[in-house]
């Protein structure tokens, strides 16, 4: 365990080497495929050979005959047929009657070795009968497209109308108009979707899963094997190798999966993904279509915002059910960080035969951003004006409403963001640098800015504080750390609140016997909200710790203080005990707990008609420069710098915060340029990670500064507010602008591949 | 499906010998985790895109993904089990990478290690650059590179913990 820094008995706003770091560094961290278990069996699942077609039959006769074989089970062994959740939409654990992409299970097949599984796959017969396909989610809406599901292919639609819009555009000195149209990406998690399951003597299950959100597997695994009650199956998590938004659908679907072949079987069973499965089946961050116009007067003033969005929702609804969080943020992120007075959006989710969309690292608003950035630097050069100081004029700050009219009463930071990037990268001085290298690349920069509504609304977070019998403070949160630190950063909030020194304290992996409900982890909600949690929890221990030793030491425990982690008298600070010997006297069983306390944010209070109203407490802020050079012949971007600056709040520990950015403008810079599901009525031609390209070690900027605004939000645990996804949520328009900056071609889609940029600039020359 | 022909192999893992039976179809990933549960070595895309299957063979990294066990027959492997451990202490290289926030999920960190220490025995002081060469065959998907560049450059010039230490502030209150 990492040794306590000396902070004085402070550690909020210090670095801690995160308590999973050596464990991980070492090779010794357990992940899901690491598990061994006597006696389990290989799972495997038969995935559809169509991306749209009715099943006709399914024959597992031969299948079953294969040695080794213990359990196959086709959409008909499932009374019910039971979807991943309760919506309607969602997709079928075993596909009976008909597939809606190629990622579609009909058959899952457990056996002694993975040798026998895949023989019994490969003897699986299906008839099927093919039915037409729709991919553009456009198309899908219009009429005679291909019926994907009874009630019509929209599975849902959002709206903002703020001011007039039309009055708006009538008073603007200059409008922009634009198409733009952003891909479909995967996760690409380096671990695979991945399930354990095995039955307990008592009827119940126990379920291993590298998931971000532990109770709702747990739920749902309930619900389809049909027990009576959640705790019949425990769960315990493992370390997620990634997640990024795309452990939460896929980790339900996998685990039910599991349970269904354990429990078929009776025996444990592993069912891990192959890359090629967890490419074609697993969730996706939305493709989008995006039509902006933008209305400013000569001051540079944005006066109006007209925003008509779709959504490739693919094949099913998952996480939200017939509201996805990418839908939500996509609608009140649309026109960016602005103050904008009149707002006219217009948001479409809608079913096609793609992988179905989900959450993504700030679902929805990379997209909005790619758009609404790429519009405020066309109206900077329409107006000659400069982009930062463009977006200082229109910039969100305290006092402001946002599109959803929502007042900001404090912990708005974008202009200082705004100003560090400014500074940090030498931005009035970049026009001074040479825009042609000797040899012929040329030079740009660009810049963007962004939003995001932290947190979920309404969503509970309960925390646990135990003393362990020797002495030690261990945390039970209920919310995953996926590598985003949070089992640092939640010990580094209950310590600062408990003092109690950091070294202290114990945290494991999520166990449903151990902890409550937490909530997931996502939305950049696990510091704020599930830190807000423990902060009050750890409120409550303090003053337990006070009880108890006031009990051993006879004094009033109002006499008590804590200090470094040592109960003392404060009128005879000779009297005193440690945190061990209170647990030597009260903790019986391997620990006591001390403190417990749930956290209940504000719920969103929207207007139906209108779309106003505060769909999220509060929200992130941040603006990143890039610099890059383009080789007009090849198409070649290089990013060689890249300067972000982020409002997180307060950061708990500023080097997670940096690690966050680091990943964040990676991620984006992947988005931009590279990273695209290939896909041709709904095949997908890039299923592996030769074909699915993200960026490598030579990819990155070779300058890339970091650097974090702190505007204290006030229902934030020490003023936190979060930072995950924020993050890569304006690289990509960055990157846009700066490859506009350096050649004068506007990139409207992504990614910004070679050959496309090759070819936009070779059409502009001629 | 006729099972694939066995051989027996002989080969050391972190100096320790191991005699094996092993289908000659078999990869070298599959008998470290499976047949000897070192669960150290991670696989992620089972092409040798990746990098997390790195190994040392007879001092050459490679992908265990890619290797057939058989190959192996013989040689001298190393794994990241070898390098260091909680128990018995860290190498510098992992320990710099804990305390640089090189490891966020950690599933390419053995993966990484193991190349980076590849690479440093080779080339004890390499440059930014050459950190940058040798890395291309190990992705990650959470840390943007950086800090892994920082940790290795760290071990380079004999250190485990960032210098200059990253921006701290304490605060003293709660004042929200």
């Amino acid at each position: 365990m990492a040794e306590a820094k000396d902070t004085g008995g402070y550690v909020v706003g210090s670095n801690q080497t995160f308590l999973d770091a050596p464990e991980k560094a070492s090779g010794s961290a357990v992940y899901l495929d690491d598990l061994q278990m006597a006696g389990a069996l290989v799972g495997r699942a038969l995935r559809s050979e169509h991306v749209h077609a009715r099943i006709v039959s399914v024959d597992a006769k031969e299948a079953r005959k294969v040695d080794g074989v213990v359990a196959i089970l086709t959409g008909e062994d499932l009374p019910g047929h039971p979807r991943a959740s309760t919506h309607p939409r969602a997709m079928p654990i075993i596909a009976w009657d008909r597939v809606m992409y190629a990622g579609d299970v009909v058959a899952l097949i457990a056996a002694e070795t993975a040798e026998a599984a895949e023989e019994a796959v490969g003897k699986i017969r299906v008839k099927y009968e093919p039915l037409p396909v729709v991919v553009d989610p456009e198309e899908s809406m219009a009429k005679g497209a291909p019926q994907l599901w009874e009630g019509g292919n929209l599975l849902n639609q959002a709206k903002i109308r703020k001011g007039n819009a039309e009055e708006g555009f009538r008073s603007a000195d200059i409008i922009i108009e634009n198409e733009y149209r952003t891909q479909s990406v995967d996760h690409l998690y380096l671990e695979v979707e991945s399930g354990f399951a095995a039955p307990l003597p008592d009827g119940g299950f126990q379920i291993w899963n590298p998931t971000q959100q532990p109770f709702p597997v747990r739920q749902n695994v309930a619900r389809v094997l049909g027990l009576k009650s959640d705790s019949a199956i425990r769960f315990i998590q493992t370390l997620p190798g990634g997640g990024f938004g795309g452990k939460n659908e896929a980790s339900i679907e996998i685990s039910v999966r599991a349970a269904l072949l354990a429990h078929a079987a009776q025996r444990p069973v592993k069912l891990v993904y192959s890359r090629e499965e967890s490419l074609i089946s697993s969730s996706k961050r939305h493709g989008t279509i995006i039509r902006s116009r933008t209305g400013a007067t000569k001051d540079g003033r944005l006066v109006a915002a007209e925003v008509e969005i779709y959504l490739d929702k693919g094949a099913y609804s998952a996480s939200g059910g017939d509201t996805p969080p990418a839908f939500k943020r996509a609608t009140y992120h649309a026109v960016g960080p602005y103050d904008v007075p009149n707002v006219h959006v217009d948001v479409y989710c809608v079913h096609t035969n793609h992988p179905y969309g989900g959450q993504m690292r700030g679902p929805g608003v990379p997209q909005v951003h790619f758009a609404c950035e790429q519009q405020m630097d066309q109206i900077a050069e329409a107006l000659e004006m400069d982009p930062i100081e463009l977006r200082r004029i229109n910039g969100l700050k305290v006092g402001s409403r946002t599109s959803a009219n929502q007042y900001l009463p404090e912990s708005v930071g974008l202009l200082k963001t705004l100003g560090k990037v400014e500074e940090a990268s030498g931005w009035l001085k970049r026009n001074g640098s040479s825009r042609r290298e000797a040899d012929g690349r040329l030079r740009g920069f660009g810049v963007a800015s962004c939003m995001y509504g932290t947190g979920n609304a309404y969503s509970p977070a309960e925390a646990h504080v135990h003393l362990t019998r020797s002495g030690k403070i261990r945390l039970a949160a209920g919310v995953v750390d996926f590598g985003q630190g949070s089992k640092t950063v939640l010990s580094q909030i209950a310590a600062e609140a408990m003092s109690v020194p950091f070294g202290e304290f114990e945290v494991g992996v999520v166990d449903s016997q151990i902890d409550p409900f937490g909530g997931t982890s996502s939305s950049s909600r696990v510091t704020m909200q599930g830190g807000k949690a423990v902060y009050l929890a750890a409120i409550k221990a303090r003053e337990e710790l006070l009880r108890l030793g006031g009990h051993l030491l006879e004094v009033d425990p109002e006499d008590l203080d804590i200090s470094n982690g040592v109960v003392q008298s404060k009128s005879h600070p000779e009297t005193k005990i440690t945190l061990s010997e209170i647990a030597g006297k009260f903790v019986a069983d391997e620990m006591k707990q001390i403190g417990a306390a749930d956290h209940i944010p504000p719920p969103a209070v929207m207007d139906k008609e209108t779309g106003l109203g505060e769909p999220y407490e509060v929200y992130g802020f941040g603006t990143q420069a890039a610099e890059v050079l383009v080789d007009p012949d090849t198409g070649e971007i290089e990013v060689v710098g890249v300067w972000a600056s982020h409002d997180v709040g307060k950061a708990i520990s500023p080097m997670g915060v940096h690690q966050q950015i680091d990943g964040g403008v990676y991620m984006g810079l992947g988005f931009c340029l590279m990273e695209e599901i290939v896909q041709q009525e709904g095949r997908m031609h890039n299923p592996d990670m030769h074909g699915y390209l993200i960026p490598t070690v030579e990819d990155i900027p070779d300058r890339l500064e970091t650097s974090i605004v702190e505007e204290h939000y006030s229902n934030g645990p020490y003023g936190a507010k979060g930072v995950g996804e924020q993050v890569t949520c304006p690289t990509a328009a960055a990157i846009a602008n700066a490859v506009y900056d350096a050649t004068g071609v506007r990139f409207q889609r992504l990614p910004l591949s070679p050959d496309r940029v090759a070819m936009a600039i070779a059409g502009k020359k001629n | 499906m006729a099972p694939a022909e066995k051989k027996v192999i002989s080969f050391t893992v972190n100096r320790e010998p191991i005699e094996v039976a092993v289908p000659v179809t078999r990869y070298l990933v599959d008998v470290l985790r499976e047949d000897l549960s070192m669960m150290g070595t991670k696989r992620a895309c089972d092409q040798g895109v990746c990098g997390t299957c790195s190994v040392i063979l007879n001092g050459k990294l490679v992908s265990s993904c890619l290797t057939l066990a058989v190959r192996a027959d013989g040689a001298e492997i190393e794994t990241i089990e070898g390098m260091g451990s909680l128990e018995e202490g860290l190498h510098p290289l992992q320990a710099s990478f804990a305390s640089h926030g090189a490891t966020q999920c950690g599933y390419c960190t053995p993966g990484m290690i193991i190349s980076a220490r590849a690479l440093l025995d080779e080339n004890p002081d390499p440059t930014e650059e050459e950190i940058k060469d040798w890395l291309t065959g190990n992705l990650c998907r959470c840390t943007g590179y950086q800090k892994i560049i920082e940790a290795i450059r760290a071990v380079a010039e004999g250190r485990t913990e960032p210098d200059p230490p990253i921006e701290v502030e304490i605060v003293k209150a709660y004042e929200g």
